[in-house]
């Protein structure tokens, strides 16, 4: 043993290099996949690069500027986008919140109730938009029979802009929300019972309880969902692409998919990276809010 | 007495919405699974059936064999192989960089994890472009390590473990230590078997992510053959008109199946997976 240490120096466990041995594999994947193409993108944004063309040249911000000219496709992606996140990212909160409450009572077969809300959650975008499409189809769909059997009117779904969009939102409240609801749930479990059972005996109100106990205990839980799910939204790409496919007309064409035609059905790279650094900064823009508002030292 | 009848009404109601809300969730799994048990002649019948009749497993013998456009079936072991590779390789590499970060001391460690944290943060489409490039420039579009090599450079197993870590009693491992043991041996051999409910809830996780992943195989993957099953029903679904919908469900559901399986039997250990990770670090 003693002689091994001596030969073989840098296993030895007082090498300074031991973390770094231990470290190594992930460094070298997350170092080539991620650090590289990170710095690799912001170069490419500030180049005209096309992935068939031969002579690469910097562009300056060009592309930026491009891209934020009025009427820019990429605007109204962006505006659609961000339309999306008001509406969806708020609804799911909402619900997650107040399904997660409920589910939390002592209610006969909460356990079923919890499973079938949350399930869709593990279905890939792919199954969740073919079965979509099949039950929002116009003529033929289960949900325009049972309008129709109702005496209400046939609706559009993806046929008109409002309602589109709509679908969109609805589809993203069905498949997201167990993502929502289970860590609200699981958050609501750890809240000590002597809480509640304290201020009840002060005369608090069920309003109060929830003011000023669930809820700033639940801070940490609504931040990190918040985020995941801003993040999560400004994403959408699959829901959109095989639902709508971004129509009728432009009206629920998003960025990703914007930014993904760009680049890789026109392959002007250069553009999408630039594309994907706006969406970057805006992302991390309202990370940063979300962390300011939400963070900070839970009072009890 | 008023407050108890109060009780129970307000019991009842909330009751009958988790009933609605239960059946408006269930419903279009229920009737996915049940347009794909009908002949395809049957899916657009008036007035609508919720039991097929008959019940047949025709369309799930032609998704899983022929089927126009992409093979479910050869994407279903497509999609099982990408997700067995990378399980098996981010529960290695993840548990080996976690132990230094939970338990040693050393230069550029809090650069490393201030790293390993921030980019828990990035979305994937900042590194789309240079990503694609990259696999291009490799010839390794239309292979299964264009899905798995970036899948570990993801850091958030590497920050769940090191969470799990630290909750390990640092006496065992200095008992080892003092006999002895070299570092890779004690972490071989005391932590990371003791990590084992933390891989266990990784690998779940890796698994879900790697079997729903839809954007970038649908970037990298063109080849039929070669694709993973999001990727293989998006192309399935052009091949097959609004008559076929027996047909497309089987599919749609042989894509959901495994999945909601693997949720039914793991549920607990993924929603406490989902707080250990997010936040009580």
């Amino acid at each position: 043993m003693q002689d091994r240490r001596r030969t073989l120096n840098i296993f030895s466990d007082r090498s300074p290099l031991v973390p770094w041995l231990f470290l190594a594999p992930f460094l070298l994947f997350f170092i080539f996949f991620m650090v590289y193409p990170m710095i690799q993108g912001l170069y490419i944004s500030f180049t005209n690069y096309t992935l068939l063309s031969e002579k690469v040249s910097t562009v300056g911000l060009r592309n930026y500027l491009n891209l934020l000219r009025p009427g820019d496709l990429f605007l109204i992606s962006l505006g659609n986008t961000f339309k999306y996140v008001g509406l969806a990212v708020p609804v799911l909160l909402g619900c997650g919140l107040l399904f997660a409450i409920i589910v939390n009572a002592p209610i006969k077969g909460r356990m079923f109730f919890r499973t079938a809300l949350s399930a869709p959650f593990v279905i890939n975008v792919a199954s969740i938009a073919l079965l979509w499409t099949w039950i929002l189809d116009r003529e033929i769909g289960m949900i325009n029979y049972y309008f129709m059997k109702l005496g209400l009117p046939k609706q559009e779904w993806i046929y008109h802009p409002f309602s589109a969009m709509m679908v969109i939102v609805m589809v993203s409240l069905w498949g997201r929300l167990g993502s929502v609801m289970l860590p609200f749930l699981a958050g609501l479990q750890d809240i000590p019972q002597e809480y509640y059972e304290a201020a009840i005996i002060d005369g608090a109100s069920k309003w109060n309880l929830f003011r000023y106990i669930t809820l700033p205990l639940l801070k940490p839980i609504l931040l990190f969902v918040g985020v995941s799910q801003l993040v999560a939204g400004f994403q959408i790409f699959g829901e959109v692409t095989m639902i709508t496919g971004g129509g009728p007309g432009y009206s629920t064409r998003v960025a990703m998919q914007h930014l993904y035609e760009v680049g890789f059905s026109w392959f002007r790279l250069g553009e999408a990276s630039a594309m994907s650094w706006i969406l970057f900064l805006i992302i991390m823009f309202f990370t940063i809010i979300q962390f300011r508002y939400l963070s900070g030292r839970v009072e009890y | 007495m008023e407050s108890e009848v109060k009780y129970k009404v307000l019991y009842g109601l909330g009751f009958i919405f988790l009933i609605i809300l239960a059946i408006l969730w269930l419903v279009p799994i229920l009737w996915c699974l049940s347009t794909s048990l009908k002949l395809n002649e049957n899916t657009y019948t008036y007035p609508i059936t919720w039991i097929p009749n008959p019940a047949t497993i025709k369309n799930y013998i032609t998704v899983l064999t022929s089927g126009r456009g992409a093979n479910i079936g050869v994407a279903f072991i497509n999609s099982t192989m990408v997700s067995a590779i990378t399980i098996f390789l981010t529960l290695i590499i993840d548990s080996l960089a976690a132990y230094p970060l939970a338990r040693m001391e050393f230069k550029g460690k809090p650069i490393i994890f201030a790293i390993v944290i921030g980019s828990l943060f990035i979305p994937i489409y900042t590194v789309l472009v240079p990503r694609f490039m990259m696999f291009w420039k490799l010839s390794l579009l239309n292979t299964y390590w264009c899905l798995v090599f970036p899948a570990l450079a993801s850091s958030y197993g590497v920050f769940m473990l090191r969470q799990f870590m630290l909750s390990i009693p640092r006496e065992l491992e200095e008992a080892a230590l003092i006999d002895g043991c070299s570092r890779f041996r004690t972490f071989w051999t005391i932590i990371f078997p003791l990590t084992r409910p933390a891989l266990a809830t990784l690998s779940l996780f890796t698994f879900l992510s790697s079997w729903n992943d839809f954007l970038w195989p649908l970037l990298t993957l063109n080849d039929p053959t070669k694709m993973t099953l999001p990727v293989a029903l998006q192309l399935f679904r052009t091949a097959y008109g609004n008559w076929e919908m027996g047909t497309v469900m089987a599919a749609a559901f042989t894509g959901a199946a495994p999945t909601l399986i693997v949720y039914f039997f793991t549920q607990r250990m993924i929603v406490r997976g989902m707080l250990t990770s997010g936040l009580k670090g």
